[in-house]
């Protein structure tokens, strides 16, 4: 095995300038290699840290991972905000140049595409939460049927407010689901309707009520660089209709490309 | 070392991870050495969100709500704009 691999962060135009960027991984200076129009960035990084399983084995752990998630990152926000780029996944590793030249000849084209779709935008993701307890609280607002039966049981005597107090907590749990669901869709339709595209990531499975909220929405949107103002507009408007009814909202961004560069989202 | 974490740090970097991890162009047939195992990563990553969200929650007790104040947005370190 060689002493060293090649580090692949993203493809930028071959235009790009790398005298400004960033430290890459290990604090490895980044370097653009280029073919053609294209250009892979790149850093070399020592072999044994990385390859043979090396990583594989250190990847679940945090101080591990996490400054080098950063620097990974780091270099693809300058890259975004100098202009095109496509990100990679962590750990794209080569044998050695030849091998980035190789991809680079052969995929050329694709990449000249990918980063003219991508090139006028950038990433913005949205978080939505769901806090059960403000949002049952509030669920009569949003859910029909909660309003009726809890304006029946109000009116109802002792005796029948019981019955349906139980029937009107039943109720609450399907709603709850149900409300949240129709939420998550409506925040989603709406902001996607103010960007270039969007995409819903799975949520997380078996999140702990734990206070902090169920994720109902996890969606990324692709925002022309012109227009973040009326996007952000957007979010803001929605959070502002929904906070008061137990949701939460959390919105990052600018982001390099990331969901937006794989061939299924074109 | 996580443990020594300020909360935004924390939040920032579980976001990171959502998207460097397994996001972006997926190189294939030319990649000599890359990194496969996904489910790995994945596990230190949930093992991770937890408590990233349990931060979550202390901060909007405290109303530090991300989307609270003149600037409704969350923006990370580096992200700022002039």
């Amino acid at each position: 095995m060689s002493e060293h691999v090649v580090y692949v962060y993203g493809i930028v135009p071959a235009a790009i300038d790398t005298t400004g960027a960033p430290r890459g991984l290990d604090d490895a200076p980044v370097c653009a290699e280029r073919a053609g129009d294209v250009a892979a960035l790149t850093s070399r990084l020592d072999a044994p840290t990385y390859a043979g399983g090396t990583a594989e084995a250190r990847a679940g752990d945090v101080a591990w991972i996490g400054p080098r998630a950063i620097a990974h990152d780091a270099v693809l926000t300058w890259a975004s905000d100098a202009g095109a780029v496509i990100p990679l996944p962590m750990f794209t590793l080569f044998a050695d140049l030849s091998g980035v030249q190789a991809m680079l000849a052969a995929k050329r084209e694709r990449f000249r595409a990918i980063l003219d779709r991508v090139a006028p935008a950038q990433e913005y993701t949205l978080r939505v939460f769901r806090l059960d307890a403000a949002v049952a609280a509030t669920l009569g607002a949003l859910s029909p049927r909660v309003s009726a039966l809890e304006q029946q049981a109000a009116a109802a005597t002792p005796g029948q407010r019981y019955l349906l107090e139980r029937k009107l907590d039943g109720e609450r749990r399907t709603e709850l689901r149900r409300v949240s669901d129709e939420v998550a869709n409506a925040v989603y339709t709406t902001i996607a309707g103010a960007a270039l595209a969007a995409v819903r990531d799975p949520l997380p499975t078996n999140t702990p009520d734990d206070g902090v909220g169920r994720s109902v929405l996890n969606a990324s949107f692709l925002v022309s660089r012109t227009g973040p103002d009326a996007f952000r507009a957007a979010v803001t408007a929605l959070a502002q209709q929904y906070e008061p009814r137990g949701f939460r909202f959390e919105l990052t961004g600018p982001w390099p490309p990331y969901h937006f560069v794989r061939e299924r989202d074109a | 070392m996580t443990g020594e974490l300020e909360s935004s740090e924390r939040l920032v970097l579980s976001e990171l991870l959502n998207h460097v991890l397994d996001k972006g162009l997926v190189i294939s047939g030319d990649v000599t050495i890359s990194v496969a195992d996904i489910d790995l990563l994945r596990v230190g990553l949930s093992v991770y969100l937890t408590s990233v969200e349990t931060v979550e929650a202390r901060a909007a007790e405290r109303g530090e709500s991300p989307l609270s104040g003149d600037d409704r947005i969350s923006v990370l370190p580096g992200r700022e704009r002039p």
